[in-house]
């Protein structure tokens, strides 16, 4: 047995499930898919006095596709986004970076929320959320709020959720028209964290010229890196035409990463600056298809 | 050939079990009224233990005892296998290396308490309310700070943290042959160290019997035998009639299991003071501090060629890390399997080698799949495309020039071998095909046109192996012999058990094996069933490790056929009223030549346990036969790998998209699993080579610690293999045979840095070490660049 | 103690055990089934694979007590009496097995990717297969024993068809 004593409790309401987070706060942990918290129990890295399984309450695996937003509930596996193709086409950007997460058996167990609140730095889908500008909503006894993510992920392992809060689902946009979406990363292998990840969204008007233009960096610092680069050199341009290396060095050599066992700070930067170059392109290219495609309907 | 015998591709036997969960491994047996241990170990690397309190622990729910050094330091150390001289033919410093740790720690991972209770997880709650009192003392990780001699001691008793400092061959000879040299080829190099990583982690069961007083060991072994030696020898004092050691299926060694380990002692111990089985298995992070890890060398060598690129001497300097104490065969890994091999498949006429040992505070090293033939081969291979590449000369050009032509065998090397067979050319040649050497510049070009740099690398290399004369290693400092048993028994109907001192944890022996006797005795080979890995059923045993088992396990198997079917030729003469010269038997039927008389080997069996008439005095009853082998000499596989990867410039991320293997392992029992052992060779050997680093930070703490951090290769970060054999045969044993399990991982890992090298020389780089991770590529090419700005 | 319900290989199970008792040790120790093997702590090896409600999971980084409810199936629940599954027959005649120990984890995740995707490439089944280690073969013939399987499986259901 390798976990450390615990106590199990399995709320089957939102109701009770926030009783529990208001009576033990910290010393409690919900467990959702369980794919980051696990390994720690087994090493022992974590000793909460209960554990919390979400997953008996009904709501917790709803999963919404609206016309303008995808609302994901906090047991929605990983997996679903790799099965269900028309989530996939509302939010290619995750589609596009699920199958690096972890393996397929741990993405059938994994959730999107688990591991957006889980928020390592290298994780891909706090990059993705971070790029999109996710919402978070947020429950506790206390009532309920949205957090933004650039205001949910505060550090390494950090959120500004409270101990009696859970987050009750994750609010995605849904691609917009004439936008296109990238994310590419390296790792010492595929399915590890990311070494860096880089995510893009580019927009294009219908003459091809960019209109606007996000990039999102994660394994750079304690939390992703949002980076809006409309106001950039990029804008009423072709990409083919813009100065895309100049203006990934200008933003990278502003990133301050941290230097480990698997690389270095400089490494991590001028990777991010090569990935971020990739992303642009391929975003933009992407942008391009799409408006191709709304053309030919 | 028959379908079922040698040279046949026959579906394993063991499979069956294996496919469908009904493996029987060490931790799969539960023993009646078993409980279980959980041993605490020291979470610094270099520590004196100024107090234990283990009161809470052994009043905590469950528990049953506690012990510490205190209780195990009247037992004997863990012994080394392998005596090594310094140059000046003094022994080796030898500290004792206690079974729990007595006074101090001197690795994380070191065990320090051993907790038995009702449950594992009793166990281990238990452990944490152990208090240690550790004074942390300072730590020595790095080999050259260790020797320096000014630094933190390991061992109170070895100045300097030297085990030996030793040598082979004469330095001033060699140093006579630089002196002629147009060219000397200079390189620096560490191959780095590793973690075996087996997928089934080490456990053991400890078992003592009242009754008759009898204690078995249940453990994932590669050689219950050795375990039985050494443990009831020369740690417990039991003696080996009331020792049972019992090695199940075991998933997997590559060396890792083959040592005597602290806790088959402490759990073979305890059980009677507990009066109940005791059972315990490794968590996988305890693995990464607990099993023995490999490699782990640093070499300057030189290399002395004449004008024409003909090698004329080479020196060689190495330091070994030993970790903080001797494993079994720690000691022979860099001396006798590395400097030995250090002629390669070259004429080289003169080399010396001197190899210093040393102790750090880190987890024991030990032999890891190929075991100092690859760090043999690592250097050797590297230095020799460095030279090629220095003079200009092609890397295949080079290397042709300076084999042993396969006329000159048997072949006696400057470095103590003999070599007995090869033809090293014809596995280039079949290296080349395979590969398309001729077409790699028009890949080259292609991946050019996708922003790839492709390079292409060579390594060619001969290994010793079938690990045994007995008295060549006797003269080498082995304090044991290394042959191998085998009995045969044939039961009344004509179905035969063997029973082999070899194990197979992976190898397939009881296919392999059962094709040996169903070729020799002309019988099926579902009438064949192979014993292997308990003391209690075979007479004895060295083991499986050297990729011996056929070469040397199985030619004691082809012996004591050899006498099964001599004595049956007696009965069959006997009862078929011939003379014994005149019968014959051939394809599982005796004849007698000249007449229609025959008789099957069934009958022949029959007959043997149903004696009504035999001659009293000229033939026993029954038929079964027992052997020793002990062979004349190494075996010397050898081959040529060629690596082509792919290099992302803007990355550094190094993919391997064709890896060839030509490799003459001698005569081809069964090609299919001959085929495997490649394969999983060659995987390790990328593994090494890309992926796999262990490392400890300055204080001695584990970094890459869990499969997260220390990188095993994937299904997705290895290409299809392309695999051949072409084959000489040994000329010392029966079979012809050479020995396949550790040819991947020998030969690889300079033909993938070599290739790495290969594809980034157009960009001015030279060297990169092992492994070669996105970052060191990146960083080298940026280096080469840059000059002035390299890191 | 909780008490935990499922039907594993088709038998309801119900046991009371620990929380913190790990689907894999439940299998294990609680039920005898130790053809699922425990190789690592951190969700990485894969010799942990069953299947739980169908699709392929790490049993030892899921709680016995999540899996309440559930149905799963192990090694020892894929070959029908003494025929095995496609799959357990393709890693036999392809030599996609050597120590055994990666294996019923490595047969499990490889019945789940046909479930998914019945013809994958070589490309596909590398990726599918990278959460599970394999040290013994290189992966070389695995994959060639996922092809053999993906091929007579799909020779069955076209029999089955007609």
């Amino acid at each position: 047995m390798k976990p450390p004593v615990f106590e199990f409790a399995a709320p089957d309401s939102l109701e009770h499930c926030l009783d529990l987070l208001e009576r033990y706060g910290d010393e409690a942990k919900p467990i959702a898919g369980g794919q980051s918290l696990m390994p720690l129990l087994n090493l022992r890295m974590a000793a909460p006095a209960v554990v919390i399984d979400i997953a008996r309450v009904p709501d917790f695996h709803a999963l919404r596709i609206e016309d303008r937003t995808v609302r994901v509930g906090p047991m929605v596996r990983q997996r679903v986004m790799e099965t269900n193709t028309d989530l996939r086409a509302r939010v290619p950007l995750l589609a596009e970076a699920v199958g690096l997460i972890g393996h397929v058996a741990t993405r059938s167990r994994g959730t999107i929320v688990g591991s957006m609140c889980h928020a390592d730095p290298a994780a891909e889908l706090p990059v993705c959320a971070t790029l999109l500008g996710a919402e978070f909503a947020v429950a506790s006894k206390g009532g309920t709020r949205t957090i933004d993510a650039d205001s949910f992920f505060l550090d390494a392992l950090m959120t500004t959720l409270e101990p009696e809060e859970i987050v009750t689902g994750v609010h995605l946009p849904t691609a917009m028209p004439g936008v296109g979406y990238a994310f590419d990363e390296v790792s010492r292998r595929r399915g590890d964290f990311a070494l860096v990840a880089v995510a893009a969204a580019v927009g294009l008007s219908d003459d091809g010229l960019v209109t606007s233009a996000d990039i999102a960096i994660g394994g750079a610092s304690g939390r992703p890196e949002r980076f809006p680069l409309t106001e950039t050199a990029l804008s009423g341009r072709r990409i083919e035409e813009a100065p895309l290396r100049e203006i990934a060095r200008e933003v990278c050599d502003r990133l301050e990463p941290e230097s480990d066992l698997h690389a270095s700070a400089d490494y991590r930067r001028r990777i991010s600056e090569e990935l971020m170059t990739r992303v642009l392109a391929d975003a933009a290219s992407r942008a391009r298809k799409d408006l191709t495609r709304e053309h030919a309907l | 050939m028959s379908d079922t015998g040698i040279g046949a591709s026959v579906k394993r036997k063991e499979d069956q079990r294996f496919l469908t969960g009904r493996g029987n491994y060490t931790d799969d047996i539960d023993r009646p009224n078993q409980t279980y241990a959980y041993i605490l170990r020291s979470p610094m690397a270099h520590a004196r233990i100024k107090g234990l309190n283990i009161d809470a622990a052994k009043a905590a729910p469950g528990v049953l005892a506690v012990f510490t050094g205190a209780d195990t330091a009247g037992l004997g150390g863990i012994p080394c296998g392998w005596g090594v001289n310094n140059k000046d033919g003094s022994p080796m410093n030898e500290p004792k290396h206690p079974v729990l740790a007595e006074g101090k720690v001197r690795h994380v991972g070191d065990p320090v308490a051993l907790v038995v209770a009702e449950t594992y997880a009793q166990a281990k709650d238990a452990a944490e309310a152990i208090e240690m009192d550790l004074e942390e003392l300072p730590a020595v990780v790095n080999m050259e700070k260790a020797i320096a001699g000014s630094g933190p001691q390991v061992h109170d008793d070895a100045p300097s943290n030297l085990c030996y400092d030793w040598e082979l061959g004469d330095e001033a000879e060699v140093d006579g042959a630089f002196k002629d040299a147009a060219h000397v080829v200079s390189i620096d190099i560490t191959n780095n160290r590793l973690v075996p990583n087996a997928m089934e982690p080490r456990a053991a069961i400890g078992e003592f019997d009242k009754a008759t007083g009898e204690y078995t060991l249940y453990t994932t072994s590669q050689n219950p035998h050795v375990i039985r030696l050494l443990m009831g020898a020369f740690v417990l004092q039991l003696p080996e009639h009331k020792l049972r050691v019992v090695a199940p299926d075991v998933g997997g060694g590559f060396g890792s299991k083959i040592y005597h380990y602290a806790e088959e002692a402490m759990v073979t111990w305890a059980a009677p003071r507990v009066g109940r089985p005791i059972k315990w298995v490794a968590e996988r992070a305890e693995s990464f501090i607990s099993d023995a890890h490999g490699r782990d060398h640093i070499t300057h060598a030189d290399l002395a060629l004449d004008k024409e690129g003909k090698f004329l001497g080479l020196k060689v300097y190495t330091k070994a890390n030993m970790g903080a104490y001797l494993s079994t065969f720690s000691t022979c890994v860099p001396t006798y399997l590395h400097s030995t091999l250090l002629a390669g498949v070259y004429t080289t006429p003169k080399i010396y080698s001197e190899v210093k040992a040393i102790f750090t505070n880190t987890v024991p090293v030990d032999a890891y799949r190929g075991a100092g033939r690859p760090e043999a081969t690592y250097l050797l291979e590297r230095l020799v495309s460095k030279a090629a590449w220095e003079l200009g000369m092609d890397q295949v050009e080079i290397r042709r020039k300076n084999f042993i032509p396969k006329d000159a065998f048997p072949y006696q090397t400057p470095v103590a071998l003999q070599y007995d067979s090869g033809d090293y050319d014809a596995t280039l040649d079949k290296a080349l095909e395979l590969a398309d050497y001729a077409g790699f510049p028009a890949r080259k070009a292609e991946a050019a046109k996708r922003g790839k740099l492709r390079g292409i690398g060579f390594s060619t290399y001969v290994e010793a192996c079938g690990i045994a004369p007995s008295a060549v290693v006797g003269s080498l400092g082995a304090r044991a012999g290394l042959f191998e048993s085998a009995n045969v028994r044939v039961h009344p109907t004509g179905s035969v058990s063997i029973f082999t001192g070899s194990h197979s944890h992976g190898q397939g022996h009881e296919t392999t094996f059962a094709q040996l006797v169903s070729d020799t005795l002309g019988i099926p080979l579902e009438n064949v069933d192979i014993v292997h890995g308990d003391t209690n059923k075979v007479a004895f045993g060295m083991g499986t490790y050297g990729s011996r088992s056929l070469a040397v396990g199985g030619e004691a198997i082809m012996k004591a056929l050899g006498k099964v079917t001599d004595k049956a030729k007696k009965i069959a003469a006997h009862i078929m009223e011939a003379s014994e010269a005149d019968i014959e038997f051939k394809d599982g039927k005796f004849t007698v030549s000249g007449t229609d008389k025959e008789m099957a080997f069934g009958e022949i069996a029959l007959a043997a346990y149903v004696p009504h008439n035999f001659p009293h005095d000229q033939l026993e009853p029954g038929l079964e036969e027992q052997a020793f082998y002990d062979p004349m000499n190494f075996t010397f596989p050898g081959g040529c790998h060629i690596c082509e990867v792919e290099v992302d410039p803007d990355t550094g991320v190094v993919e391997v998209v064709n890896m060839t293997a030509a490799d003459d392992v001698g005569r081809v029992i069964n090609p299919m699993i001959v085929e495997g052992q490649i394969h999983g060779g060659l995987a390790q050997g990328i593994g090494q080579a890309l992926l796999e680093q262990c490392i400890y930070d300055e204080d001695g703490q584990l970094v890459t610690g869990s499969y997260m951090d220390y990188c095993m290769p994937r299904a997705d970060n290895l290409p299809d293999f392309k695999a051949a054999t072409t084959e000489t045969l040994c000329a010392h044993n029966s079979l012809g045979v050479k020995g396949c399990g550790e040819v991947g991982a020998i030969g690889s890992p300079p033909s993938v840095i070599n290739a790495v090298i290969d594809a980034l020389r157009e960009r001015g780089v030279t060297d990169i070490s092992m492994p070669a991770t996105p970052q060191k590529v990146w960083q080298a090419l940026r280096a080469a660049e840059m000059p002035a700005a390299a890191e | 103690m909780p008490n935990v319900s499922m039907t594993v290989n088709g038998k309801q199970v119900s046991q009371e055990v620990e929380g913190r008792t790990l689907l894999s040790a439940f299998l294990r120790e609680k039920l005898d089934l130790t053809g699922t093997h425990i190789g690592c702590d951190t969700s990485q090896c894969g010799a942990c694979v069953v299947h739980v409600d169908g699709k392929s999971v790490k049993s030892c980084t899921l709680l016995a007590v999540q899996a309440d409810g559930a149905s799963v199936t192990t090694i020892e629940g894929l070959a029908q009496g003494d025929d095995l599954h496609p799959m357990q027959a393709a890693f036999r005649d392809c030599h996609g097995l050597q120590c055994g120990f990666c294996t019923p984890g490595m047969v499990m995740s490889a019945v789940d990717l046909l479930q998914h995707n019945p013809d994958p490439s070589d490309r596909e089944i590398r990726e599918w297969l990278e959460g599970n280690i394999c040290r013994c073969t290189g992966y070389h013939n695995i994959v060639k024993a996922v092809k053999q399987a993906a091929q007579s499986m799909k020779g069955q259901q076209a029999a089955a068809a007609e």
